[in-house]
Parts: C-alpha cells; sequence; structure tokens
C-alpha cells in the first residue's frame, strides 16, 4: 500500500514537470532559467503542492 | 495577420477529437470556443498553441508575419504555475522583461495586495486564475488563448476577469474556450462537437 502511495506520488510529479515543461515551451523561457525555477527544484522536491 | 486552419482532425486513441474543422482566426477579433466536454475546446487551442499537431489538415500563418512560431499568452485548463514561488515571480519569470514591480502592478488589478509574496500553492483556485490571466497577458502576445480562464469564479470575479481582459487584449486575436458564454456576447462564437 506505502509503495502504491509512493508510486503515486512520483506520477503526480512526474505529470507536473511535463505541465510546466510545456508552459515554459510557450512561454520560450530560456534554459538557465527552467533549470533555476524549475529542474533544480523538481530534483529537490520543492514542485510539490 | 491571420491563422487559417484547414480540414484540421485531430484523433486521440482512434477517437476523433475534431473532425475537418476550417477556421480563420484574425487580427482584432476574439473567438468564443463553445461545447460539451470533450468536444475538443482544449485539443483546439494546444493545436494553435503549438502544443498539438493535427492528425490530418494544416494550420498557416498568413500575411505579413516575421517568425515560423507564433507568441502565445495562455491561460492552461489546469493552472501551470510554479507552487513554491509567489505570484510576482510566476509572472515576471516567464519574461526576463518583466520586473517584479511590473508583475507586482498588474497583479494588484486583480488581487489584494498581501497575496502577492506569498506561495501559489497558498491561493484559493480562484486566486490562482487570476494569477494564470496575468501572466497570459504579461508577455508580448502573438495571440492570447484562454482555456477556461473562469473556472471557479463567481459573478464578481468573471466580471473583473472580462473587464481586465478586455483592457488589456488590444487588437491581439484572443480564443477562449468555456462553456460559459456569459459576459462573453460580442464574441464571435463557435461551436464545437
Amino acid at each position: 500500500m506505502e509503495q502504491t502511495g509512493k508510486e503515486t506520488g512520483k506520477k503526480e510529479e512526474r505529470d507536473r514537470l511535463k505541465d510546466l515543461r510545456e508552459m515554459m515551451t510557450v512561454y520560450r523561457m530560456p534554459l538557465w532559467e527552467r533549470t533555476r525555477y524549475v529542474y533544480l527544484p523538481a530534483l529537490l522536491g520543492k514542485l510539490k503542492k | 495577420m491571420t491563422i487559417e486552419l484547414e480540414q484540421v482532425t485531430k484523433r486521440f486513441g482512434g477517437r476523433e477529437i475534431l473532425k475537418d474543422l476550417t477556421l480563420d482566426i484574425s487580427t482584432d477579433t476574439s473567438y468564443l470556443i463553445t461545447g460539451e466536454s470533450g468536444s475538443g475546446k482544449t485539443t483546439l487551442l494546444r493545436i494553435l498553441a503549438g502544443l498539438e499537431k493535427p492528425d490530418e489538415g494544416r494550420v498557416r500563418l498568413l500575411g505579413d508575419y516575421k517568425y515560423t512560431w507564433l507568441s502565445c499568452g495562455v491561460v492552461f485548463q489546469n493552472d501551470r504555475l510554479i507552487e513554491y514561488l509567489s505570484a510576482v515571480k510566476n509572472v515576471s519569470v516567464i519574461r526576463k522583461l518583466t520586473s517584479d514591480k511590473a508583475a507586482r502592478e498588474e497583479l494588484e488589478k486583480l488581487l489584494q495586495k498581501d497575496l502577492l509574496d506569498c506561495p501559489v500553492s497558498e491561493l484559493t483556485a480562484v486566486q490562482r486564475r487570476m494569477v494564470c490571466l496575468v501572466r497570459a497577458f504579461s508577455v508580448p502576445a502573438d495571440i492570447l488563448l484562454l482555456d477556461e480562464p473562469f473556472t471557479g469564479m463567481d459573478e464578481r470575479e468573471r466580471n473583473e476577469a472580462i473587464a481586465y481582459i478586455r483592457e488589456h487584449k488590444g487588437s491581439t486575436p484572443l480564443v477562449i474556450a468555456s462553456a460559459d458564454p456569459t459576459g462573453l456576447e460580442t464574441f464571435k462564437t463557435i461551436r464545437l462537437g
């Protein structure tokens, strides 16, 4: 059960990152800003709602 | 400038979401895309934003046009805000030229001052939609694409959001997908499904 919860959490995180990637593509955010504000925080688990 | 959709068809999992859709989106015109849930409103906006390609048909840019891509101001169906950042930072981060000060001035038109510096994860659904709206209008856009921008809003909030849109759109073509046409009666309506 705990494992399932963890997997769901990971999927949610992946989906959130995918959504943000589309947002950044539409708004043409530079790579360094994507890294600074989204990719690095995602690695640190800061993107969670 | 005109964006021409010619006999556009889009399928997902064998199901035709859009079928042979022909449509011209022109400067100075506002469009309301209506239809039931699943009728292809979001798909159409995603095609216009360049996030989906049609399975059949084509999308062309006509007129005097400098680039091969469109700069879009978008309100996504789900907010797509960076949760740990403030409302101000969510707006200023997408465009280097938008300073925090300019973002704050715009946000103050739709949100209380004391909400602007807390993480957007602490805002209500309606407040988050307002941040998305300001973000969409903060970029110099060739087209504005708003997917259900009034979700969860009461009449007063909706009127405020519509007034903000009308004040800021200028001559930029605007496409709003919304099941509810209230307040948007002057828009050219395209019904899907």
